[in-house]
């Protein structure tokens, strides 16, 4: 699960930062309509610009904007460091995942494996991407027609598959579970039900998975 | 207004101009992201076309073509006209060429009144009678009156008569 | 009828400061003209008609996502509606407001008769009526109209996957609606800088002109990026094979970000201006931080042509920590005039008008989109939140509650100038209230759903996916925005209807030049009768004001002795 920390400690932080920025405006804006009514009798001042405290602030931001930079940049670089390194394992498993109007397919390059799911109105229609707990996985996914996207939003990833041209995907799923896998990007009538359930199982269920030929685990 | 006239006379020009060097300084600085090709050509592109209309507020000004347009179109109907003429365009891409049976007036229609017809000359404006000049602050106006303000004219004139008929009665 | 004929034929008992109808002009003055206040107000008014039809397809969206399984409309139909609402919204209402805006002040504020070209400006106009019409005509094709969201992606947009004529209507409809702004805003931006009144220097602009010029550059920078990713798709529509290869599916996303991201603030700055007008009105002094907001209103348009790939960052094809670096870099530039917003309301004598209720509610609102806009600049987090019901969150409050505030704060704060008519403050209020707690209550809601799992433009979801609280809520607001837009109308239908409330030159105290003409202002902007005031900073009715109170206190002029620092002009 190499995407759901950082996203979790980088949200976090923005988090904070804008909500204490929120606060700040909110309570000033507030306190100063208060204060300024004109029922008050405070004279409007009359002052055009203090430009010494301007510049200050200027550079104030600046710093603040270069501080989220970096933390952002090296955020980034350490997701695709953990990528890299997921795909740079000798015992990788690798799974070809084809998005098309409207479902999804999954081949297996360890067994010959291919589920092609039906995504109809009916929830059980929805196929299954089995992966092993533990193992690194790498998903290479392509389209047969339109941009698609996969996501799983409790995990955190996401990755937009195109027609002639393959991005990867790679993670390391740490316990079983099931999740639900979803289409983001708009890909026209049954766009809404084009979705999928990721399974992580254990080593020996997935190899039983695969030597079944797909039967369920 | 002061001595350094000439700087500050370019002063839009100066706008335009270092907004667009702002770009392209942000363009050269993708190129350190390795991006390809496209993403600065497209950067470089936009940042052209605002460099040529900073070229053309800078011609305008050493021509001294600036401060308030003295000389109006007094209407537009070639505005109205191009607008059909785009539109028949636009559908006979839609719907197949036979639309473009239906181009040819609107097209010659644009032409003319852009070429020739609503453009009154400065002279023809104070032949007909434009506001007087003679106060220095009014904007002059270089124009015909237009068939509203005519009419608002004469109705003034109508309602002061009736005015001062039952002024009269009483 | 009857108050007509009786005022025509009693003119005496006619309020000499209401504009009588007669000003008004025939439609065939009206649909030639070539005055800029005309041109705009048709631009202005053809843009608020589609405001709410375009809105009413937002409540039908609305109608079928309050409840899980529902199919109120099928699948293709929403996806027509979400893609007219989106598309209408952004190139047929809000970027035509924003640019006409600029049409209608510009010349005024400048002291200018005219403004340049103006009948480009008006091609312009017929230009974005036509591409109008062409997008609805969608409508009455047997496919329905487009329905491939409004930044259309090919392959999808090509016409093997939405082979319906509404789809190449909207193309051509989008071409020329956007080839119509560009006109307008060269127009406007030529004015700006070249057709100024003579003590109109560049330092004397208002706020508002200087944040039109901002807009118009990026216009002409960018909005050409968008005729060839049209023209692109309309080629694929032909020969649609091209988007069987990546390097054109890319393309064009790169060729419609490039438009799309300064769209982004073409649809925001004119409302800083709006809202920066507004603010340092009603607070009864001048705009603090004026050469600070020029520059950051120049610098952060600048940065603008530099961010659009932040909108790609999914796509594994683009170069994200650049873009992340130039979007978060954008929060300089926006904190700075953020500062000009507080500074002034804490140094000033508060008039809590409807327009001041608008821009007030303004800043925390697009403070909210702002914020978000961070989050989603940075990669990591994008990755998960793009696409989802977090990014319609997001730019719901820059653009309803932060844009459309600035344009309903605009819309009463100019209204009594372009009419001669004072709108119902009653009615005003009752605007703002619902209008706030409505849109608040719509989209908070949505950054849940999105952190939730609720991906964008599915036309339903399941009762388990445990959307249904949230989307209830959601569409509780719409029918407060709703109920908001129908206080409007009525607003504005019985003011004009009664003419009551002569508006007067200058209602609000007002310290722009278009204050010192009447309202609505004569054909050429300034005359004998109104003729253009001394032009000594960029708010120059404050100080003829202060100059004139001076004058009975002291019987000097406090702005030869430094008494009011003026923030321009030397």
């Amino acid at each position: 699960m190499s995407f759901l920390p950082i996203f979790r400690d980088i949200f976090l932080l923005e988090i904070v930062i804008a909500s204490v920025v929120f606060a700040v405006i909110a309570v000033l804006l507030a306190v100063s309509l208060w204060r300024r009514r004109a029922g008050a009798g405070r004279p409007p001042s009359s002052r055009a610009d203090n430009m010494p405290l301007e510049i200050g602030y200027a550079v104030a931001l600046l710093g603040i904007a270069i501080f989220l930079v970096v933390v952002t940049a090296n955020a980034n670089g350490r997701q695709a460091q953990r990528q890299e390194a997921v795909l740079a394992a000798a015992d990788v498993v690798t799974v070809d995942v084809t998005g098309f109007q409207w479902c999804w397919e999954f081949a297996h390059r360890d067994g010959p494996v291919t589920v092609t799911g039906a995504c109809a109105e009916d929830p059980a229609t929805r196929p299954t991407l089995v992966v092993p707990v533990g193992r690194p996985v790498e998903l290479r996914l392509t389209s047969r027609d339109v941009v698609h996207a996969m996501w799983i939003p409790d995990l955190a990833l996401k990755s937009d598959v195109y027609p002639d041209h393959t991005n990867v995907l790679a993670t390391t799923f740490d316990h079983a579970g099931t999740w639900l896998g979803k289409c983001s990007e708009f890909c026209g009538t049954h766009h809404p039900t084009m979705e999928f359930f990721i399974r992580a199982v254990s080593e020996q269920e997935y190899q039983q998975y695969l030597a079944s030929g797909g039967a369920s685990v | 207004m002061s001595p350094a006239a000439g700087l500050k006379g370019a002063a839009p020009a100066h706008v335009v101009g270092l907004w667009a060097t702002l770009n392209g300084a942000l363009a050269l600085a993708i190129l350190f992201y390795d991006p390809g090709p496209l993403p600065v050509v497209l950067h470089l592109l936009g940042t052209t076309l605002v460099a040529i209309y900073g070229v053309a507020v800078l011609v305008t000004l050493r021509r001294r073509g600036t401060g308030p347009q003295l000389r109006l179109p007094y209407r537009s109907v070639a505005a109205g006209a191009t607008g059909v003429a785009v539109l028949v365009l636009c559908l006979a891409w839609v719907y197949g060429v036979w639309v473009l049976a239906l181009l040819p007036y609107p097209l010659v229609v644009a032409v003319i009144m852009a070429v020739r017809g609503e453009r009154l000359s400065a002279a023809a404006a104070d032949a007909s009678g434009a506001p007087a000049l003679r106060a220095p602050r009014s904007v002059p106006v270089d124009r015909a009156p237009t068939s509203d303000e005519v009419r608002d004219r004469a109705l003034e004139i109508h309602h002061a008569q009736q005015r001062r008929r039952r002024g009269e009665a009483t | 009828m009857t108050a007509e004929t009786e005022s025509a034929q009693q003119p005496e008992h006619r309020q000499e400061d209401v504009p009588p109808r007669s000003r008004r002009g025939t439609a065939a003055a009206w649909l030639t003209t070539t005055d800029h206040k005309r041109i705009a107000l048709l631009t202005l008014g053809t843009a608020l008609v589609l405001f709410i039809v375009v809105g009413v397809l937002a409540l039908v969206v609305r109608a079928q996502l309050t409840l899980p399984d529902q199919h109120l409309v099928s699948n293709d139909f929403y996806n027509g509606l979400f893609t007219i609402h989106g598309s209408g919204m952004i190139y047929l209402v809000v970027t035509p407001v924003a640019i006409a805006l600029g049409l209608y002040l510009v010349p005024l504020q400048v002291g200018a008769p005219a403004v340049a070209a103006p009948r480009l400006a008006m091609t312009g106009f017929w230009l974005y009526l036509a591409g109008t019409v062409l997008i609805f005509a969608g409508f009455a094709t047997a496919l329905g109209p487009a329905a491939g969201g409004w930044y259309a992606y090919p392959p999808l947009n090509s016409s093997r996957y939405l082979p319906g004529t509404g789809q190449s209507l909207w193309i051509a409809g989008v071409f020329i609606a956007v080839l119509g702004m560009i006109f307008q805003a060269g127009t406007v931006l030529w004015t700006a800088l070249l057709k100024r009144a003579k003590p109109v220097t560049l330092m004397r602009m208002p706020v508002f002109t200087w944040s039109s010029i901002a807009t118009n550059l990026m216009v002409i920078g960018a909005f050409p990026s968008l005729l060839a990713a049209m023209g692109l798709l309309a080629w694929g529509r032909v020969f649609p094979n091209i988007f069987t290869e990546n390097l054109w599916n890319i393309a064009y996303q790169h060729l419609f970000w490039f438009f799309a991201h300064p769209v982004v603030y073409v649809m925001f700055f004119p409302f800083v201006g709006v809202v920066a007008e507004v603010l340092s009105t009603f607070s009864g002094r001048r705009f603090f931080g004026y050469r600070a907001t020029v520059v950051s209103l120049l610098t952060f348009a600048a940065f603008s042509m530099s961010v659009w790939g932040h909108h790609m960052f999914s796509t594994g094809q683009a170069s994200n920590d650049y873009y992340s670096l130039t979007s978060i870099l954008l929060l300089v530039p926006a904190g700075v005039e953020y500062f000009g917003f507080l500074a002034t309301v804490i140094g000033g004598q508060l008039r809590f008008t409807v327009p001041m209720l608008f821009a007030i509610a303004f800043v925390p609102q697009f403070l909210i989109g702002g914020l978000t806009g961070i989050m989603v600049a940075t990669p990591v987090i994008d990755y998960q939140v793009t696409d989802s019901y977090f990014i319609v969150a997001h730019w719901h409050y820059t653009l309803a509650a932060g844009s459309l505030f600035g344009m309903f704060a605009a819309f009463h704060f100019w209204f009594p100038k372009a009419t001669g008519l004072l709108l119902d403050e009653r009615l005003g209020r009752w605007q703002f209230w619902l209008l706030t707690i409505g849109t608040n209550v719509t989209f908070l809601p949505m950054f849940w759903l999105g952190l939730e799992g609720m991906p964008r433009r599915i036309a339903t979801y399941l009762p388990q996916d445990g959307f249904t609280t949230a989307n209830v809520i959601a569409s509780a607001g719409a029918v407060l925005i709703a109920l908001s837009v129908i206080v409007t109308i009525a607003n504005v239908v019985t003011s004009v209807r009664d003419r009551r409330r002569p508006a007067g030159d200058d209602p609000w105290q007002g310290f722009t030049l278009e204050w010192a003409t009447s309202s609505p202002p004569p054909p050429t902007n300034f005359d004998r009768e109104h003729p253009l005031p001394r032009v000594p900073s960029f708010a120059p009715l404050l100080d003829e004001r202060a100059r004139e109170e001076g004058e009975e206190r002291t019987g000097d002029d406090p702005t030869e002795h430094g008494g009011l620092r003026s923030g321009g002009g030397r």
